[in-house]
Parts: structure tokens; sequence; C-alpha cells
């Protein structure tokens, strides 16, 4: 069912229960927003994307990420003087936390805020002892991935209030990550980096996690986190033609992709392992 | 004694009967109150003392059967350990184990009353034999804790004679669900945990929800500092809870319920669960409540002691498994709440209030109170206030009598300056409107809020803006840290108040405070955010001129803030007697006997123990400048 909403003005028909963030987005309108992900749940933890929703003459403020379009007649207002002042202290407070950190700056000067009237919280209030842990915002966009994405829960927020942090459980390497990235892929903050390391290791020096890399057994280089590789499904070259190439391959790969290619003579594998990602390709705020 | 379990609502009537028949009122009753303010005080021991005394006199060959037992919270907590004995009720404050024989050998063995424990006005000397007539019990109408302080907690039999379940076998077996719920709507009772939410709304709502799995929650986790509404009433009536819950769950359609409960409520959670025992035994809980074909039990969840968990959709998450974190509640609970079934979560004197409503309609609860806001509410009363304890008043009450009629005043003649309503993330109420009648829309119109139930008074002593930092700094550690405002926006303010109180504030400080305080409660994701700024704002409201007086004028007017006060020594009144130069930590004081003494502000670290020290009040605290 298609509900009619205005959105600064503009008349917009979306289909019912679609996020208000999306709806917006989509009609061409951008809300700046740190913790949303169009693959995951939306989360409401960063509160940038504040919006002004009217509804029955009641108007008040709420986030557009988590806020579904039910009913017929919402007026919204994207950059009311009220949406405007929230927005722009809530940046205030996540630069005075980050005042480093380049993507938190980025999304500063894209708001309007040159600087924070706020200092950095005392540094005995960021939980743990880690330097890394300062410019994490915690937007909870590597829990969600890890957990609802990858389905490893590898990782979770541990404490709370100024101590709260992203964690393995007891801070210690975590038996449940699977070394994927996926956590590296999705940060904004650029915190959480991959570090294939010379000894065949993945390191997260951010979740103190360490995992092996597979090594090919034709070259001898390492290609692939062994948890990874470990989960993929036997049959996961089911859909591949017969005969071809992906049909072929032993899962889990022992070779490299560089050694398949050239085993099966130049035939394209139909799936890799893509390289470790992290620096350089956050999500897109 | 029947045993076994209740097939029918006949059975639990015929039960009652002779539960009723076998409470002789001529019986020598001695109720010890073991609530956990009296049992702080060794209440556990005058109870043993008592029960012991019994013993003596029976094996003595006296022809008296006394009873000695338990009960619940009797309110007046600042005068605990409370001791009662029946016939006469006679009200004993403050019993030590030493009083016991006394009190056996004159009271309940001969019936003459121990007059130096009875309770003494404070203003007139005069005392009183019973808790009638103490102005404390006086001025509450008690619904909910009709039956604390008179039935043992822990015995499902002292429930039901006193009429408990009758409110069930009625529901169960001459409503239908719908006419239960109709009756909560007419009553409208509004939740007591600290939203109003109207209760039967909630109901009709997750009644009419789709869904097979539906649950009853009973929000047991009060958290807030100085309150012990819901503590007493699970650890003095856990049964008027379960039946509560058990007519809720008839009425929405429930088949499976949860009690969250603090685990720092030993007391409370031990209770809880005897009960639930004793009713599944009894067949008041389990398959087939009392053979009626309705079905229904309870589970009690325990919780790790986060704040924030008294949050309903943290609550939710953490009886789920999950953190204890809030979620966006743009879809109701009682559409989807717990495992995405529909859901009822309300507060312990919500669902406590529910028998009462069956039993004498919604009607007569509807003309107790205000239009507004029916009923009655338990308050704890705490602070800087003579009767510490908990009451239970009827809506509207004036303010000004819960604190000078209940409360019995402030002590030490101070003067009244306001008192914090609504828990740490409430408001505060100063002396000028002190006549506003107490209900939900009145407090809050005055900035506050109703929250739970605390009050916390506070008196001429009192920094407020020194109170609210207090209060910030208890609600920093206990934010969740999800959403950016409240876990970076109550820490910030928190700062700028420290700045303020140790006399580092600017007045561009105080308009950044503000500004924080209002965006904090507008982008907040949850309640404990949206109402985290409550301390500042209305205390910048009522007493804007203290913040001014600290950051302009470097003065805390009540004499509080350690940084902007000096001590010193009045020369008209100092006899030179040395006791403030013997108890000074720092050796701060000089002066010989019998000369002026004078206090070294280099050196004085503010603990105070001069003050306490001087008999004659020379010692004198003074702020701003010139100090």
């Amino acid at each position: 069912m298609k509900i009619a909403l205005t959105i600064d003005g503009r008349q917009v028909s979306v289909e019912q229960g679609t996020w208000l963030l999306a709806a917006a987005r989509r009609a061409g309108i951008d809300i700046p927003a740190f913790c949303h992900h169009d693959a995951l749940e939306p989360y409401g933890s960063c509160r940038l994307c504040l919006v002004e929703v009217t509804r029955g003459g009641r108007t008040r403020l709420t986030t557009s990420c988590n806020y579904p379009v039910l009913r017929e007649g919402e007026t919204v207002s994207t950059g009311s003087a009220n949406v405007l002042r929230a927005r722009r202290v809530v940046m205030e407070l996540l630069l005075a936390r980050c005042p480093d950190s380049e993507p938190v700056r980025a999304m500063a000067e894209r708001i309007g805020v040159a600087a924070s009237r706020f200092p950095p919280p005392a540094p005995s209030r960021l939980g743990g002892h880690d330097e890394a842990l300062v410019d994490c915002i915690l937007c909870g966009l590597c829990v969600r991935a890890c957990d609802e994405a990858i389905g490893a829960s590898a990782i979770s927020f541990a404490e709370r209030g100024p101590n709260r942090r992203v964690a393995t459980p007891f801070l210690a390497s975590s038996a449940a990550c699977t070394g994927c990235g996926a956590c590296a892929a999705v940060c904004p903050t650029r915190v959480i980096r991959l570090e294939d390391t010379p000894a065949g290791t993945r390191r997260i020096a951010f979740l103190h996690t360490e995992v092996t890399l597979r090594r090919c057994t034709s070259c001898g280089r390492p290609f692939g986190p062994e948890p990874q590789l470990a989960r993929l499904p036997a049959d996961a070259g089911r859909h591949a033609r017969p005969g071809s190439p992906a049909a072929r391959t032993v899962v889990p790969p022992d070779t490299c992709p560089d050694c398949r290619r050239r085993a099966f003579g130049g035939e394209f594998a139909r799936w890799t392992i893509p390289p470790a990602r992290g620096a350089g390709e956050g999500s897109r705020p | 004694m029947v045993t076994a379990r209740l097939a029918t609502v006949a059975d639990l009537e015929a039960w009652r009967q002779g539960l009723v028949r076998k409470r002789r009122p001529r019986t020598r009753r001695v109720r010890v109150c073991i609530g956990t303010g009296c049992a702080a005080r060794g209440s556990r021991d005058v109870l043993a003392a008592f029960r012991e005394e019994a013993a003596t006199a029976r094996r003595g060959g006296r022809r008296v059967t006394v009873e000695a037992k338990c009960v619940g919270c009797h309110g007046l907590c600042e005068r605990g350990p409370v001791v009662v004995v029946d016939p006469g009720s006679f009200f004993y404050q403050r019993v030590g184990v030493g009083d016991v024989a006394e009190i056996f050998a004159e009271t309940v063995l001969e019936g003459r009353l121990v007059d130096r424990l009875l309770y003494a006005d404070p203003a007139t000397g005069q005392t009183v034999a019973t808790a009638e007539d103490i102005p404390f019990y006086r001025a509450q109408q008690r619904i909910v804790l009709a039956e604390n302080g008179r039935i043992d907690p822990t015995r499902v039999e002292e429930y039901v004679a006193v009429g408990g379940y009758t409110a069930l076998a009625k529901a169960l077996t001459s409503m239908s669900p719908e006419e239960v719920l109709v009756e909560v709507e007419r009553s409208r009772l509004r939740g007591r945990g600290g939203g109003g939410f109207p209760t039967g709304t909630k109901w009709r709502h997750c009644r009419e929800a789709p869904g097979a799995q539906k649950y009853v929650i009973c929000n047991g986790d009060e958290g807030d500092p100085g309150a012990f509404m819901d503590r007493s009433t699970m650890e003095g009536n856990p049964h008027a809870v379960i039946e509560g819950m058990i007519i809720g769950a008839y009425a929405v359609g429930a088949r499976e319920g949860f009690i969250y409960v603090r685990a720092e409520y030993p007391m409370a959670v031990e209770h809880l669960q005897m009960a639930l025992e004793q009713d599944r035994t009894r067949g008041l809980l389990g398959d087939d409540i009392l053979g009626t074909g309705f079905s229904f039990d309870l589970r009690i969840s325990r919780g790790g002691g986060a704040f924030v968990c008294g949050e309903s959709s943290a609550l939710m998450a953490s009886i789920e498994g999950h953190l204890g974190e809030p979620r966006a509640k743009h879809i109701h609970a009682t559409e989807s709440g717990l495992w995405g079934g529909p859901t009822v979560l309300n507060n312990v004197e919500t669902w406590a209030t529910v028998p009462h409503i069956v039993n004498r309609g919604g009607d007569w609860l509807a003309g107790i109170g205000t239009a507004g806001s029916t009923g009655t509410k338990i308050f704890s009363l705490v602070g800087k206030i003579n009767n510490t304890g908990l009451l239970e008043v009827p809506m509207g009450i004036p303010l000004r009598d819960v604190i000078h009629v209940i409360g019995g005043g402030i002590p030490g003649g101070k003067a009244f300056k306001a008192v914090q309503t609504g828990g740490p993330s409430g408001g505060c109420i100063p002396a000028e409107h002190l006549d506003a009648p107490v209900d939900f829309d009145e407090l809050t119109r005055l900035g506050s809020m109703m929250g739970s139930g605390g009050m916390i008074v506070m008196d001429e002593t009192t920094c407020m803006v020194d109170m609210a930092r207090y209060f910030l700094h208890f609600l920093v550690d206990e934010s969740c840290g999800k959403c950016t405002p409240c876990r970076e926006g109550v820490q910030q303010m928190h700062r700028i108040l420290e700045d303020i109180t140790q006399g580092r504030g600017t007045p561009e400080e105080l308009t950044s405070l503000e500004e924080l305080a209002e965006v904090v409660r507008d982008a907040s994701l949850c309640g404990l955010g949206t109402s985290a700024p409550n301390p500042v704002l209305s205390t910048l409201r009522w007493f804007r001129d203290e913040y001014e007086a600290h950051i302009l004028e470097r003065r805390c007017p009540a004499g509080v803030c350690k940084a902007l006060i000096r001590y010193h020594i009045d020369a008209g009144k100092c006899t030179g007697c040395m006791l403030c130069a013997k108890r000074c930590p720092v050796d701060a004081i000089a002066g010989e006997r019998k000369k002026l003494h004078v206090v070294d502000p280099a050196v004085c670290i503010k603990c105070g123990a001069c003050v306490e020290a001087c008999r004659f009040e020379a010692v004198l605290i003074a702020s701003g400048e010139g100090a």
C-alpha cells in the first residue's frame, strides 16, 4: 500500500513501512547519518538524521532512520530551525569526542559545524586503554553487521555510559570472529582496520583479534581467513553451470584465486574471496 | 487445614472462611516489621526474641496464645524497627532486642503500655498508643499498602484470609475479559511507573492486537536513588502484585508473564518466589486456575542493576537475554513487545491496584483523587524530612500536607527549599508551589514529573546547583551509552556543573548548558535521555539566581560548594574551648585556651568537622566577596 507524505514541501509517495530516511533520500533529499546502512536494521544511535514530523497537529523531533512511514498525511521538515539546532549540537558532541577523526570532521563541515564548544570527555571516561577507541563514535554498524549480515556475533557493546565500547568477549581474541572484515567495511570512522601480517595472519587490532589465513597449496601465499573459509557451505557451487570452473572448485578452496585462475587455464572462477578491505572504504555516510 | 490444590472457586471460598475463623480476634499477636528499613536496624533479631518469649510463655503453661510474626513495611521507616501488638494495635517504635522482654511482659501479657517506646509528637511531646493517632498515618489513604504491616508476606494463607484472590475468582467466573477491561478503563487508572499512560487503553491495545502469544510484564526494576515504593510492595504483599497480573493476563489474553526485579532486592525476589510456589501448589497459578480453564504462569527475571533496564524496551531486551538497551518505540509494545508478541508492561503499584478495581469497581477508584489522576499513589519520602518513610495518599493532595503533615516538616527547624519528585531525572518544586496538588498533570506543568514516586526533600542548606550536579553524576554512569545526546550530552552537562560548583563557571557555559539540556531532552532515544536534563532545567527555572551567584559572584548561597566557601570563627561566640582545633584533621585551627580560635584558609580542607564539634555554633561558613 502506498502512503503519501510531504517532505520539505515536496509530495512523496512510498510503500507503507518505508523508513523515513529512505523515503527522503529516494526523493533526492539528503539527510546526514553516521549509524545508518541500507543493508542493516535501523538503530537510531547517532541522532544526526533528526527531522521534525508533524502529525495531527503535533510536531516532534525524531530520527528518520528508524521512523516508519505508516500513516497518511504526515508532514516532514528536514531543515527546520529546531532540526538544525539539535543536529548542530549532536555534531558538536561527536566532534568533542573525536576531534582528530577525519570522517567526523568531514561530517561536521558538511553540517556546517566549524568547531565544538565542548572539550573532549575526560580520557579516563573512555573505556579501556586503547588509543584506537578515541575515534570510535559507537554507531554500532560493526556490531550489527557482524550479527545481522554475517551471523557471527563476534563483537558487541560492553559496559555502559561513558565507558561503552565495542569489544570482543573479555577483550580477548574472538573465537567467533571469521576474519571476514565486514566490521571494517562498514565502519564510518575507519577505526577498524584489517592488517594481513607477513606471518600469515589477519589482525583486527581494534578488536584484539587475530585469525589465521589459509595458505595456498600451490603458491604458498596466504589468501583467506581460515574460519571464514570453514564456514562456506559444502554445496556452495551448486548453482554453478555443470562443468564450469566454479562447479569444479573444491569447497572450501585450497588454492588462492590467482592459482585457481591459472589452474583453470584462464577460465574465470565464478567466485573468489575478496582481499582484505578496510582502510579507505567506509560505508556511505 | 486444606493443603490441597483448590479445584474450584468454591474451594477458595471455603478455605478462606476456615482461615478467617482461625484468626480469632482475641489472639495476642506481635507484628514485627521485616521491611528492608527495619531489617537494617535489626528487626529480625527483635522478631527472633519475641518468638523465644512466646515459646517460653507457652512452656510456662500460660494460657495465652501468642503469635509473633513478620510483616511487610509499615511505612514509618524513620522510627524503625516498628512493632505492633494486638489486641489494641499498640504501636512501638525504635524497638531493640533489649526492649522485647518488657514489651512481652507488660503489653502482650498484661495489656499495659510501655510509654518510652510509644511515638511522641516531636512538637508537643505527647505520646500516642496506636498508628491511627500518628499524623504520619492519619493523613494517608492506604489501598495498595492497606495490608502492608498486617499480613505475613511469606504465607498465602494470610493474604487469602484478608480477601486475597477474591478478585481473581470474581474475574474468572463472573466477568468476561472484556468486562474486566471495561472496569479498568472506567477506573481511569494511569500507570504508576512514571509515564502515567492510561492502563485500560494499554490493555485494550494489547487485547486487540493480532498475535497468539501475548505477555504481561511487571516492572519491578525500581532504580531511583531514595525510592522504595515497589520494593516495599513486593516485599510486603507479593500476592497482590501476582493477583493483579493474573487478572490482567486474563483481560488481555496472555498465558505467560514475567516479573522483572532487580537483583539488589533479594527480599523482594525471595518473597515473590515463595508466593509463586505457593500459588502453583494451590492452583492459583499455572494450568486451569481454580478449575476455570484459564491458564497462566509467571516467571521471575532478575535484573543486573542497570537503571536503564527500568525503561520498558530495555527491560524487554534484558528479559530476552540481550543487552539492556532501549530501542525506538514507534511501534508500541502492545503490538510488538517481548519476543515480538503483544505485551502489557505495568509497574508493581499499577498491578497491585487491579484486584481492588475488580472487587470494588472502576467507578470506586475513579472517585478517589482528581479527575485527571484517579486513585492513590505511593511515595517514598526521603532527604531533609523528619518522617522518612513510605506513604500512600490520594492523588491531588497538596504537596504541603505531604511535607509538613505526613513528613512532619524539616529537621532542626530549617526552612523547606524544594522537593525533587520523579527521581534523579525528575525535577524540583520550590516552596512557592507547596500548595500545588500532587497529580500527574500538575507536576508536569511545574516542570517536574510524578515518576515512580520518589520524593527527596531539600532544605535551605541544599545547594541547588550541587544537587543538579549530583543527579547528573548518577545519570552519566547510568546512561546506556547507545545514543549520542544522552551519552555525550549528559557527560558534558555534568562537566559544566562541576565547573560551576568549583567556581570556574562562565556565563557562556551557562548558555551552553541550557541549550545542551534542551537538545538532550528533545533528541535522545529513550525516556532516560529525554528526562535526564530535568534536574538542570528545573533548577534553572526556579533557582537561576543560585547559578548566577556561583558564576558571577563566585558565591554558593547555601554554603555547600567547597571551592566557594570559607570557614571562620565568630569572635562573639567562640569560648576558646579548643574542641574544634582538636577535631580538625589537618590542624588548620590555631588558638589557645580561652582565646579566640582562627581557621587558616590555606590549610583548611572544608570537611566540616569543626562545625559539628562546636557546641556554641561559633564556626560559620561564608561565601562570596569578602569571604
